[in-house]
């Protein structure tokens, strides 16, 4: 389109249209070309206010996935609050038990005889079967905390996406309304495309693998 | 418990807390925290750092360009460097295995695979 006003070059045609001595067949050639351009002007008018609106809704979307990384992030800090107070429960619940199993080694009746704390002993070490158990509950509720690095990295690369089609429509804007604009260029970001919760044991085994032949090969230090 | 000075670097303040209780629990208490490569190299200076646990994705300076840093760095670059990340393409091992990390863990990991791999390394050393 370079630096023509359409509508001015349209109504020109049209004029000089009018004026041909060609004939009426001219005339309706001319008249015909003039309404087809002006629809497609009208088209690509309409084109460009999506292509504005689209542009501008591109930022919401953006924030709106950056907030769910931030509550996802302070969810889960919260519930890693949770499961530090209950470790550090069973913490003191355990040095507690331990006190209590030193003392009753020392226990002898009032005649001098060495108590028998046989149940005592027994139900001891069912509640410290009960405290690892939770403690292992712990660990794991923990660990499975780590879906919110994995899905932080997958809302990371949908930002990205959008933020390269919003750079991509700013710049078919510019072009289309021959704006004179320096181009914005997509900015590389570090994040794993790929990151997933799924079969880690396998990536692991897979990971080991790949370890110990690169080594035992000493291509590398 | 180890007397072991570990270095975490990740961007994650959730996954840093997961490995800091992580470690504690199998033996690692003496734990200083970086958020990225940047910061886990000025952390080095001002403290003693035994062993690098270190992420890959990370702003500022990503877990690959720091351990090139560090391996790069007449003071540190015997350090022992596991990576703990959810890249596990055959190719991002093979790089990160070249830059010079001595192994490498997959997110999400489990305490005994992050156990087993720091013994294997001291083991080496």
């Amino acid at each position: 389109m370079g630096n023509i006003d359409i509508r001015e070059f349209l109504q020109n045609l049209e004029k000089k249209g009018g004026k041909t001595k060609g004939g009426q067949y001219t005339d309706l050639v001319l008249g015909s070309l003039v309404s087809f351009v002006n629809s497609v002007v009208e088209i690509i008018e309409e084109i460009g206010v999506s292509i504005k609106e689209s542009s501008s809704e591109v930022p919401k979307a953006k924030d709106q996935l950056e907030k769910i990384t931030q509550e996802t992030e302070l969810a889960a800090n919260n519930m890693l609050d949770i499961v530090e107070k209950i470790l550090s429960n069973i913490e003191a619940t355990n040095n507690n038990i331990n006190r209590i199993r030193r003392g009753l080694k020392v226990f002898i009746d009032s005649k001098g005889n060495l108590i028998d704390f046989n149940s005592e002993k027994r139900y001891l070490k069912e509640i410290q079967t009960y405290i690892d158990e939770i403690q292992d509950y712990s660990y794991s509720l923990l660990n499975s905390l780590q879906f919110q690095d994995i899905t932080a990295q997958q809302i990371r690369s949908a930002n990205f996406i959008l933020n390269s089609i919003r750079i991509q429509l700013n710049n078919l804007l510019s072009n289309l309304y021959n704006i004179e604009k320096k181009k914005e260029k997509i900015e590389k970001e570090d994040f794993d495309y790929k990151a997933t919760i799924k079969n880690s044991t396998e990536r692991q085994s897979l990971a080991d693998n790949i370890v110990e032949n690169i080594i035992k090969s000493s291509n590398i230090k | 418990m180890s007397d072991l000075n570990i270095l975490i670097v990740d961007d994650s303040v959730t996954m840093r807390r997961i490995l800091v209780n992580t470690l504690g629990k199998i033996g690692y208490s003496n734990v200083i925290e970086a958020t990225d490569g940047k910061d886990a190299l000025a952390k080095m200076y001002s403290e003693k750092v035994d062993f690098i646990i270190t992420d890959w994705n990370m702003p500022e300076m990503s877990g690959l360009e720091f351990v090139q840093s560090v391996r790069g760095d007449e003071y540190f670059k015997n350090i022992p460097i596991l990576m703990v990340t959810t890249r596990s393409l055959k190719d991002d091992i093979i790089t990160a295995l070249k830059a010079g990390i001595n192994n490498y863990v997959v997110k999400p990991f489990t305490p005994e695979v992050l156990d087993k791999k720091i013994k294997e390394i001291l083991s080496k050393k």
